[in-house]
């Protein structure tokens, strides 16, 4: 059938009811969705809010059990200062203290800004990371016994955790010098003190 | 849905309006200028539902040719051409392929027809075309009688159908293994019923004989006559007795052809008009006759019915998913309420258990994982005493080595090189070194050690005995890894330099070693 053929009077009143059925459906497809997209978003939110809920719920014995286990031990190295802030003073009075005790002929530090730490080993995750300070420690020693003296008197007193990097040692003399502070031995040594905490918070030095 | 039937036969045109599955009474109109006048008026104030025309004319010519077995339009094209050829005006004309010839090319059998008074038509299509009423087909009442036959306990091969009209028609239509093969319609003598009978046999007689002139019946088999009738007539043909060897008669009365035919209640008519009338309102069957240019309004017709019906599913369909939709958001959002309330409960009696437990500065589980990440650090805390003691054992069997210098460092890398500063930390994530842990569980301690054979009297082959015996010695402990020599007292490789002096000063004989120790964590401190 050709265009011309077709009788359009025949046909008006039926496209313009099809127009019309298309208008009413469209829109009420269109709100009817639209209500149910809005109330199916809010609901899968309610249950992902429930679930969370219900979860949390069921771990409160677990976590009681938790802080009964655990939070003495985090209160111990709170107190140990290797969670929140660190004891930069405690290591210094410390190091001062074996310097008089161990008569060294010398002793210096420096300690470098506390920075995030990524250690080689895997540690475990949580709100909590680690982080460090550098000590770089020179001693100058009439033994090499020394050093050794000098780390376990620093595990015993001071407050932290610390764990040596690296280590040089060298021999100056073979025999005794003319002076009681002359070193026989030196040794630099890079200490890391370790610190636990949430990145952001601001811990105290003290 | 409504439709009608014109039954157009012997110069009158019989309106049959069809409505809750049965054909009401008819409207008659004559051939003449009044009668023309009122089907145009009737038209005009009459519904327009569609319409299907029925003719039983005498100008119907029937012929059966062969053409070529072909397909598609090919056929409608050789079907075209014969038509043309055939008859002189092809307006009104229709083919129907019935079979194919047994034997030959086995060619297409196919059944011609055609109306050859168009001007017949032409008054009642003229005033149908002018009201745009749609012309559903134009339909011949022998062709539509195939279908009748089909509903009749007809078994013979070759039956006469024998039907009488309103008109004052008799309709003789032969058909071979029920399909339609010739018609003849001869024009009843006026008057009443009596009488009838025997002009009816004369006619089922003539038509006998002129079959087979045409060799269309068989020689050892009588034709069989399918007479449908009133019940004076068949009574009348019943006296006669008129079975013979050549012709076989079968009387059915209107009522019980009409059930046939699927009508229901008493017929109530004494010819078959409304059989026929009823078999083409109800089967609505394929136009036969009409040119689409004639039917061309009921194409509109039936494009009008189908956007109306498209229209209505449209809605319908969207009421159905719309309907669905605000169950679902009512569902939902009575769903969204009670996990809302259940929210509030669980939380609420979180809060309460909370509030039995100590206040702590961050979630349990971080708590745990702070404390565990604390263990962890001191179970790899390091310190040069594993590496000094082993050292010493060494140098406790061999005093004749000085040692200088000690370059130390803690890695999970073994190959890690020591004369770059030593750094456990600050490496970036998600790189190993070559040679190491790739989980990083295992902590060596690497050290680089110099030292001298002291006192050397020269003896070269001594110093590097005694060396050779110290990193011997070195490898015998348990905990040593790997030990490198890296220098000797003397180079004596062939692919090295070699210079000395034996005339002056000895000098030293120092020594290299690279010294890798494992230092296990413990992972339970």
């Amino acid at each position: 059938m050709k265009t011309a053929d077709i009788e359009w009077s025949m046909l008006r009143g039926a496209l313009i009811g099809l127009a019309i059925a298309l208008v009413v459906a469209g829109g009420l497809l269109g709100v009817s969705y639209h209500f149910w997209e809005s109330a199916d978003k809010s609901l899968k939110s309610a249950q992902r809010l429930l679930s969370t809920s219900r979860a949390k719920y069921r771990t409160v014995d677990e976590q009681e059990a938790m802080i009964n286990t655990y939070f003495p031990q985090f209160q111990a190295l709170q107190n140990q200062g290797i969670i929140g802030a660190e004891k930069r003073l405690d290591w210094v009075e410390n190091l001062r203290r074996l310097d008089e005790t161990l008569k060294l002929p010398r002793l210096t530090y420096s300690i470098d800004t506390r920075e995030a730490f990524t250690p080689e080993f895997p540690v475990p995750g949580g709100a909590y990371q680690p982080f460090s300070s550098e000590m770089n420690l020179t001693l100058g020693m009439l033994h090499g016994q020394d050093l050794f003296e000098l780390l376990g008197r620093l595990d015993e007193s001071a407050q932290g955790l610390y764990s040596v990097d690296s280590c040089n040692l060298k021999r100056r003399r073979d025999t005794p010098g003319p002076s009681a502070k002359e070193s026989h031995v030196t040794s630099n040594c890079v200490l890391r003190w370790f610190t636990i905490k949430k990145p952001g918070e601001e811990g105290t030095a003290s | 849905m409504s439709r009608r039937v014109l039954f157009l036969a012997g110069g009158r045109l019989a309106v049959y309006h069809w409505s809750g599955g049965e054909l009401l009474e008819p409207l008659w109109f004559g051939a003449d200028e009044d009668g023309l006048t009122e089907f145009s008026l009737y038209l005009a104030h009459a519904p327009h539902d569609p319409v299907y025309l029925l003719v039983d004319l005498v100008e119907e010519e029937f012929r059966e040719e062969s053409i070529p077995h072909v397909v598609g339009g090919d056929r409608r094209s050789v079907i075209r051409t014969r038509l043309n050829r055939l008859f002189r005006d092809p307006t009104y004309s229709y083919a129907v392929v019935q079979g194919r010839e047994t034997d030959g090319r086995r060619d297409d059998q196919v059944l011609f027809t055609a109306l050859i008074r168009p001007d017949l038509l032409s008054p009642w299509i003229g005033q149908i075309a002018k009201h745009k009423v749609p012309l559903a087909g134009i339909y011949s009442l022998p062709i539509v009688s195939e279908t009748l036959i089909k509903r009749m306990p007809v078994e013979s091969d070759h039956a006469l159908l024998v039907t009488q009209q309103s008109t004052g028609g008799l309709r003789q239509t032969f058909f071979n293994r029920q399909r339609i093969k010739l018609s003849r319609l001869a024009m009843m003598p006026p008057g009443e019923t009596p009488g009838h009978a025997s002009y009816v046999l004369g006619e089922i007689e003539k038509i006998r004989r002129y079959l087979n002139s045409l060799r269309q019946l068989p020689h050892d088999s009588p034709l069989d006559v399918y007479v449908v009738g009133n019940r004076a007539l068949l009574a009348d043909i019943t006296r006669q007795s008129p079975d013979s060897l050549t012709t076989r008669h079968h009387l059915f009365e209107l009522d019980e052809v009409a059930e046939m035919a699927g009508m229901k209640g008493p017929y109530g008519s004494e010819y078959s008009d409304r059989i026929f009338a009823h078999i083409l309102a109800k089967k609505r069957l394929p136009n036969q006759y009409a040119p689409a240019t004639q039917t061309r309004h009921n194409t509109m017709h039936n494009a009008r019915i189908g956007l109306v019906v498209a229209s209505l599913v449209l809605v319908v369909v969207s009421l159905f998913v719309s309907a669905t939709k605000v169950i679902e958001t009512v569902m939902a959002s009575s769903e969204t309420v009670s996990a809302k309330e259940q929210t509030a409960f669980y939380d609420e009696r979180y809060e309460i258990a909370r509030k039995r437990m100590p206040k702590t500065p961050a979630e349990p589980q971080d708590i745990k994982l702070a404390v565990e990440m604390a263990q962890k650090l001191r179970a790899y805390k390091t310190t040069p005493r594993a590496m000094a003691v082993t050292l010493s054992e060494g140098f406790a069997e061999y005093p004749q080595l000085k040692l200088d210098e000690i370059k130390w460092l803690a890695s999970t890398d073994p190959e890690k090189p020591i004369d770059q500063r030593g750094r456990r930390a600050n490496v970036r994530q998600g790189t190993t070194s070559v040679g190491g842990d790739p989980n990083g569980s295992r902590l060596y301690q690497l050290a680089l050690i110099k030292g001298r054979v002291d006192p050397f009297n020269g003896d070269y082959r001594a110093a590097l005995a005694l060396v050779k015996g110290f990193v011997a010695t070195l490898l015998g402990l348990p905990e040593v890894e790997a030990v490198h020599v890296l220098e000797q007292p003397l180079d004596v490789r062939s692919d090295a330099a070699l210079s000395g002096d034996t005339t002056g000063d000895v000098g030293d004989a120092p020594f290299e070693l690279r010294v890798v120790i494992r230092d296990k964590p413990d992972e339970n401190s």
